[in-house]
């Protein structure tokens, strides 16, 4: 019998090369052969046995959710529903963390999906890593385009603190690696990484040096200080802005000195001198030179400095007093934004809220809005109280549309009493002029965009009292732009409520 | 209320609904704050209850869990519409507790039966009458065309051959499909979809090489009608494209057992909609298909969910080892089964009933396997070091065999992340490409692909 090889080399030339006497007959042949091949080649699958499995996951000691909570998640996974992609991702952040926050896991199976919208979704990662428990880690181990998750859970796998995992793994590893030993002993993970230092590419050195972040303290400073001068810029940030989280490090201690060169105090007032120029140890310590945003250098180097001094060695003098002094109008915005990108790196509520109180509203409103999530729960629900008693109803929306999730139950339950207020309102007389009824759709349009903001603020709880208003509201037959905000409202609300109710 | 297990999952559920906005429309009304006078019955099994649509009187939405069959007062043409698909959500999840069926439904009920005894009138024509005159003609000149049309086939297998598979392989695809339709032409369906699919392997002389001879195969198989046994015959017959009427299928001895669905499988073409159901038969360990097909736009049939179970009888068609059957009659309504039918084989052993399997029919494509205690390796660097990004996939199992997934499926993400390393059970089809994985069990949750 001839063999498969043999016939299929035949077959390509073609039979007729041969120069059978019978050509017919060649064929006829060749193909029976090659029949009775194939269905044994088919019938006898060769299989591999040196494929190693890896090793599986951790035993999990937390239940999955319910069916119907696990059906809510496939829900808020699906894009093109009634939700804007960015509610989705704020309730899927929620049920998450619910999730977390009840000592239950999400079923696993919707984890590939989740960690591929983590890839874009940066808030999305910390919240997938507690409701996935220790599977999340297992999953990013197995595939590099979730690096970004591997080493976020706190884990004590073998397999994964082994030092070979150092030496020849990939880089996704090697970070996972260093992130979970940083955990339990930062400064031998720190000691691994300098050995190791000489011989990484540049590439390399800007994913791992970023790990350093977890468990970073003062013995770092050395190996950080060391960084600062090397050849790849991004490095040499990281190593800045790492540098600069370390209370008392020596960069700490040089911006502060140069941000105290800049603001000097004199009387009830403030002197203001940018830096004349990026000096070699300014552009070392991460100031970059050339202005971005358009703005002049001496007040772009002003801006850099003061972002990344500590608030808290700068004056003696308290935020409040510190704002209040006299500063030239030329340099003082700048001071006040620099101030603030300090605060909000640092997480400086006093700065913060002493801050908020002189950057003027609306011109920065991207600022404020930064400004405010480091301001503790009772100062954010002091001032919407305050902002709800005493102003018009589109100024009040505005300060309650800054307020960041979630809101408390106190601040959410005085801005639904107000909201009924002025839905149940009447609108414009029908001979208003044109200022009153362009007044009249402006107040419509400011609830309309703070019920996609409160609907997602407010505490879920308060959905019955939402759907009671809207029931009330109903019979006052309003119109539509005065109904559709509250509805929505008490639509996401009650969505939330019963999403809260599945897991608990 | 019935027992826990009775009830389906939210899977089965949403694997009725013809497309995905009926399945996330279907998820917003599976909340109990949409419906108002929900209630179950056993006996017949059904559900029913009143939905609140956008105008002012609700939906009034029935489903018969034996078939299943639907009934809504909504316009929607979709079947199930999504009030019938949140109404099953609802009840799977609990939400729903046995009631006296009010009058609505028992009026649905009373109609569909009636319906039900026109129908048998009609199916109960008497089989055994001979064939018209008319019919014998038809059949005999089909068989001319048949013969003229395998003689074609030989001839130009030949040449194939003769010319030389190099020269082949550089053919576009209008050399293959002018042979196939003048297979359709001679009333050779089987026949004719063979030499199209010649199109895809040909680049590769290698297949190509087997797909011809299995060709070649099914003309001598036609040629030797004489010598070989009945239900060979049978086989030869149904892959060349002979008809079998619904009506002769189920006039066969019917198998009953208990039916498993372990794995089903769309495949969406611009002309017509084909829908592959497998299942696992407990006792008999028998494995089945149910195709179906629809025009595209039209739902296809979603009577068989997957990991559910009934008792019943199929039919299978006529040929050795042919495995597609039609279900005769259920004796149960559809069961949520949470662990995989019977023992689960192991790699080797899946193997071996593949082989039997083309014993049988060696023309045979696809098989369903469901192997146990496996577990899924990705192709990482673990797999092989010189991993290519289209390297396949495995399922290794406990003796370290590994069986290779088809490199052209969906990565199975979502049951590697469920099954977590661990040895888990996976239901698939099995083809020359290796196995497309449908459905794998964990912890009790079945995960599909």
């Amino acid at each position: 019998m001839t063999t498969w090889p043999d016939l299929l080399a035949t077959a390509l030339l073609g039979t007729d090369r041969r120069g059978h006497a019978r050509p017919e007959e060649a064929a006829t042949e060749l193909l029976d052969e090659a029949a009775a091949w194939s269905v044994y080649r088919r019938a006898g699958t060769v299989v591999r046995t040196d494929i190693p499995a890896p090793p599986p996951s951790p035993d999990e000691h937390r239940d999955v959710v319910v069916p119907v909570a696990a059906r809510r998640l496939a829900g808020l996974m699906e894009p093109g529903g009634p939700l804007e992609h960015g509610q989705r991702m704020v309730l899927l952040a929620e049920w998450l963390t619910l999730v977390a926050a009840h000592g239950q896991r999400m079923p696993p199976e919707y984890l590939p999906d989740l960690l591929d919208l983590g890839r874009t979704q940066p808030d999305l990662r910390a919240p997938i890593a507690a409701a996935g428990g220790a599977r999340v880690d297992w999953l990013a181990a197995q595939n590099p385009d979730w690096s970004s998750f591997a080493g976020t859970h706190q884990q004590t796998d073998e397999d994964i603190t082994e030092e070979r995992d150092w030496l020849g793994a990939d880089r996704a590893r090697r970070v996972a690696f260093l992130r979970t030993r940083r955990r339990s002993e930062p400064d031998a993970a720190r000691v691994l990484l300098e050995q190791d230092w000489p011989r990484l590419d540049s590439d390399e050195r800007i994913e791992l040096i970023g790990a350093l972040a977890v468990g970073l303290s003062g013995s770092d400073e050395a190996f950080l200080e060391r960084a600062l001068d090397d050849r790849r810029a991004e490095v040499r940030q990281s190593a800045a802005d790492l540098l600069g989280r370390v209370p008392g490090s020596a960069l700490n201690g040089r911006m502060t000195a140069r941000a105290r060169a800049c603001l000097r105090r004199s009387g009830d007032s403030l002197e203001i001198t940018p830096p004349t120029e990026c000096d070699q140890s300014m552009r070392r310590d991460g100031i970059a030179v050339k202005p971005q945003y358009g703005s002049g250098e001496r007040a772009w180097w002003l801006h850099e400095v003061l972002a990344r001094t500590p608030l808290a060695d700068l004056t003696p003098l308290s935020p409040v007093d510190f704002l209040g002094l006299e500063m030239t109008p030329e340099w003082k915005a700048t001071v006040l934004d620099g101030l603030a990108r300090a605060a909000i790196t640092q997480k400086d509520p006093q700065w913060a809220v002493a801050l908020l109180d002189v950057v003027p509203g609306t011109a920065t409103a991207n600022l404020t809005t930064a400004l405010y999530p480091v301001v503790p729960p009772d100062e954010l629900t002091r001032r919407g109280l305050a902002a709800i008693a005493g102003r018009p109803t589109e100024d009040w929306v505005a300060v309650l549309l800054q307020i960041p999730r979630p809101w408390t139950l106190e601040l959410a339950q005085a801005a639904l009493d107000a909201w009924v207020t002025v839905a149940l309102s009447p609108g414009p007389p029908a001979d208003a002029g044109p200022a009153q009824v362009a007044a009249d759709r402006r107040v419509s349009r400011a609830l309309d965009h703070l019920s996609r903001h409160a609907g997602l603020a407010m505490p879920p709880a308060l959905a019955p009292s939402a759907s009671a208003i809207v029931d009330r509201v109903r019979e006052a037959a309003l119109p539509d732009a005065r109904m559709e905000p509250l509805i929505w409202l008490a639509g996401m609300l009650l969505f939330r409520h019963q999403m809260t109710q599945e897991i608990a | 209320m019935p027992d826990e297990s009775e009830r389906w999952s939210a899977t089965q559920v949403l694997a009725l609904a013809p497309d995905p906005s009926s399945q996330r429309a279907a998820r917003t009304l599976g909340t109990p704050g949409r419906w108002r006078q929900t209630g179950y019955d056993a006996e017949p099994p059904s559900l029913w209850g009143l939905c609140q649509g956008s105008g002012k009187t609700p939906y009034q939405t029935c489903v018969d869990l034996a078939e299943p069959a639907y009934r809504c007062s909504c316009p929607s043409r979709k079947l199930p519409c999504k009030h019938a698909l949140g109404l099953l959500l609802l009840w799977s999840d609990g939400y729903v507790s046995d009631a006296e069926a009010p009058e609505w439904v028992a009026q649905w009920r009373a109609e569909r039966e009636s319906r039900r005894q026109r129908a048998d009138v009609r199916a109960k024509r008497d089989p055994d009458a001979p064939p018209s005159a008319a019919s014998i003609k038809t059949q005999a000149r089909r068989a001319e065309r048949i013969d003229a049309g395998v003689d074609e086939l030989e001839r130009w297998l030949n040449d194939q051959v003769r010319q030389g598979l190099a020269a082949a392989t550089r053919l576009g695809y209008a050399h293959w499909d002018a042979m196939a339709a003048r297979l359709v032409d001679a009333q050779a369906p089987g026949l004719a979809s063979g030499v199209r699919r010649l199109a895809s392997v040909a680049s590769t002389p290698e297949r190509l090489l087997t797909e011809l001879s299995l060709l070649r195969l099914m003309v001598s198989g036609y040629r030797r009608r004489d010598e070989m046994p009945a239900d060979l015959v049978e086989t030869v017959d149904a892959r060349i494209g002979f008809p079998t009427t619904t009506d002769e299928v189920l006039a066969r001895d019917p198998v009953p057992d208990e039916w498993t669905v372990i794995g089903t499988r769309d495949e969406l073409d611009e002309r017509l909609n084909l829908r592959r159901v497998w299942l696992r038969g407990t006792q008999t360990g028998r494995d089945a298909l149910v195709l179906s097909f629809a025009r595209p736009g039209t739902p296809l049939p979603a009577d068989l969910v997957l990991g559910t179970s009934f008792d019943g009888d199929l039919c299978f068609f006529p040929g050795q080892g042919n495995l597609r059957a039609l279900v005769r009659s259920r004796h149960s309504e559809p069961r949520s089964v949470r662990e995989p039918p019977g023992p689960s084989a192991t790699v080797g052993e899946a193997l071996d009933r593949y082989a039997d399997a083309l014993a049988a029919d060696p023309w045979q494509e696809r098989v369903p396997m469901l192997v146990g205690g496996v577990a899924f390796v990705p192709a990482g660097p673990a797999a092989a070091p010189d991993a290519r990004h289209d390297a396949p996939w495995h399922l290794v199992d406990r003796e370290g065999v590994a069986l290779p997934l088809n490199p052209w499926s969906r990565r199975p993400w979502r049951m590697l992340a469920a099954a977590g390393g661990a040895p888990v059970t996976v239901a698939g089809e099995w083809s020359v490409d290796g196995l497309r994985p449908l459905a794998t069990w964990v912890e009790g949750r079945l995960v599909p692909e």
